[in-house]
Order: structure tokens, then C-alpha cells, then sequence
């Protein structure tokens, strides 16, 4: 079992991510991190529109999006994501880190923020937070 | 140009390959040029609007490129033409273009990072701006590449 295993508490199936930059790379990198925490990768996009159409076709547990992507970028995508459903759970993976950003990302939604270069246990700590903090929540 | 941008630029770019290559990641001399251009194999390129506008451009040669690829992949390629290679050195230069615009944001400049055009040719010479280039040499384990900043302030 992975060092940052886990899976959801009521039942026994891995979550599931919904994978959105436009590099091949990081969705690959990316991929290694929901690895080693035990979920499995549902789905993957590489601009804001189709991460909001596979969004809704796929329901993931939780969506992992850069920013900086071509026809749609990752700011509109949460911000159409979150519009239409309040409980989608997105976490900002991105090479641009600066307050202002954070910040907006977080007013319109955003669970967290992953800087690029992505450290494996880095950013498997931060999901497993987020996940856990939203299970809490459902549960209370 | 202000020699903050420079700094900027040429801190973000070590500190990023230092964490993606390891060590060791030394930049070299600054020199100016008065066109945005490389003679290197493969070019990423960034557009920078807002506040501060211009270009950034980074220079790779072919083996450096591979190697590059390699380490970040953590595997061998057979060739330069596998879209991966490729994509791996633009993403790489986007995180070093990415760490510049947060920490200029984060100094009061408001301005964005366009997404990275690739460019495959034997020299690249980009003719639309008219500002004075600085041109920065960065060594690394896997070969020297270039980093070009041609930028204005409040344009």
C-alpha cells in the first residue's frame, strides 16, 4: 500500500480525480501523486472547456487544475465548475503562485493551492487534507 | 530594462532547475543584444501583458533537451521527435516563467504569462519587438541553455 494511501472511509473505493493541464508532463506527474495516495485517475483534460464537460460527465471526487491553458483557462473552468455545482471539489496545481491569485482562486472556490514544481509528498499531503476536511464536513 | 526583472528572471530560472535537474545550476554573464533571437534547437516561448509586456525567450539545445527530458521522465527517449520530450521542456520552462510572474505580481506588477509556443529550427529570430534583449547562459549537468528577456515597464 502507498505511503499516503487512502480511500474513502464509507466505502471501500478509491477516490476519483479528474486531471486538467495542458502539458503531457504534468498530467503525468500529476498522475503519480493521486497514485500514491491510493486514487485512481477518472479522467484527464487538457483546457478549461473540456475539464468542464468531462467534469460533469465523469463526477470526480476531486479535480486537480492548472491554470495557464489554451481556449479556457483553469480560473474559468472553476469558476463554470462551481457555478453549477457548489460541492465540486478543486484544487489549483499551478507554476503561478503569486497573493492576487491565491486569492481569486480561492474566492470563487478553490479547496487549495499546489505549487509547480509538484513535490510528490508535498502535494499528496495537501489532497489528503482537503479530501478529509470535505469527508468531515459531509459528516458533521 | 530594469536589472530587477533580470535578477528575477535568472533567480527563478535556478531555483527551478535546481529543484527539477539537481544541482548543479550556475547562470553566467548577462549580455545585450538588440533582437530576441536563439541559435539553439528548440526555443519556448512566453508572452508577457499587463504592467510589464515583452517576450521570454529560452533557448535549448537538442542533447540538453533530451537529457532534460530524461531526468523529468525519469527515462531513456529514443528520439527527439516523441511529443513528451517535447512537452516535457515546455512545462519545465513554464514553472521557471511561472515562479517570475509571482514573484513580480507579487511586487506590485499586475500582468500575466500567455501560454508556451514551442518553436523546432535551426535559429529563431523574433522580429516584433524593439526592445534591447538581455541574454542570460545558465549551465547544468545536462548542457548550457539560454535564457533571452526582452520586456518594457507600463507599456
Amino acid at each position: 500500500m502507498p505511503q499516503h494511501s487512502m480511500t474513502k472511509t464509507d466505502q471501500e473505493h478509491p477516490y476519483r480525480f479528474l486531471i486538467v493541464d495542458d502539458s503531457i508532463f504534468a498530467r503525468k506527474n500529476i498522475a503519480k501523486v493521486v497514485e500514491a495516495i491510493g486514487g485512481i485517475v477518472a479522467g484527464e483534460a487538457s483546457n478549461g472547456k473540456e475539464a468542464v464537460d468531462k467534469y460533469f460527465a465523469l463526477k470526480p471526487d476531486l479535480v486537480l487544475m492548472d491554470i495557464s491553458m489554451p481556449e479556457m483557462e483553469g480560473i474559468e473552468a472553476l469558476s463554470l465548475i462551481r457555478k453549477r455545482d457548489k460541492e465540486a471539489k478543486v484544487v489549483i496545481v499551478s507554476a503561478l503562485g503569486h497573493e492576487e491569485l491565491v486569492k481569486k482562486s480561492l474566492a470563487l472556490g478553490a479547496k487549495h493551492f499546489i505549487s509547480k514544481p509538484v513535490e510528490l509528498n508535498k502535494a499528496a499531503m495537501i489532497i489528503k487534507f482537503v479530501l478529509e476536511q470535505e469527508g468531515e464536513k459531509n459528516e458533521g | 530594462m530594469r536589472v530587477e526583472f533580470i535578477d528575477l528572471f535568472v533567480g527563478a530560472a535556478v531555483t527551478v532547475l535546481k529543484d527539477v535537474l539537481g544541482e548543479p545550476v550556475e547562470a553566467g554573464r548577462v549580455s545585450l543584444e538588440m533582437a530576441l533571437s536563439t541559435k539553439e534547437c528548440f526555443s519556448v516561448s512566453f508572452g508577457l501583458t499587463g504592467d510589464v509586456s515583452g517576450t521570454v525567450l529560452f533557448g535549448v539545445p537538442e542533447k540538453t533537451a533530451m537529457d532534460i527530458a530524461s531526468i523529468m521522465n525519469e527515462t531513456e527517449f529514443a528520439s527527439i521527435n516523441e511529443p513528451i520530450v517535447l512537452d516535457s521542456l515546455a512545462e519545465l520552462m513554464n514553472m521557471v516563467a511561472g515562479r517570475c510572474v509571482t514573484l513580480l505580481n507579487d511586487r506590485g506588477f499586475n500582468f500575466s504569462l500567455t501560454p508556451p509556443a514551442i518553436f523546432w529550427s535551426r535559429e529563431l529570430r523574433i522580429c516584433s519587438t524593439d526592445v534591447e534583449t538581455l541574454i542570460v547562459p545558465i549551465s547544468t549537468d545536462c548542457g548550457d541553455l539560454s535564457v533571452s528577456v526582452a520586456i518594457r515597464v507600463g507599456v
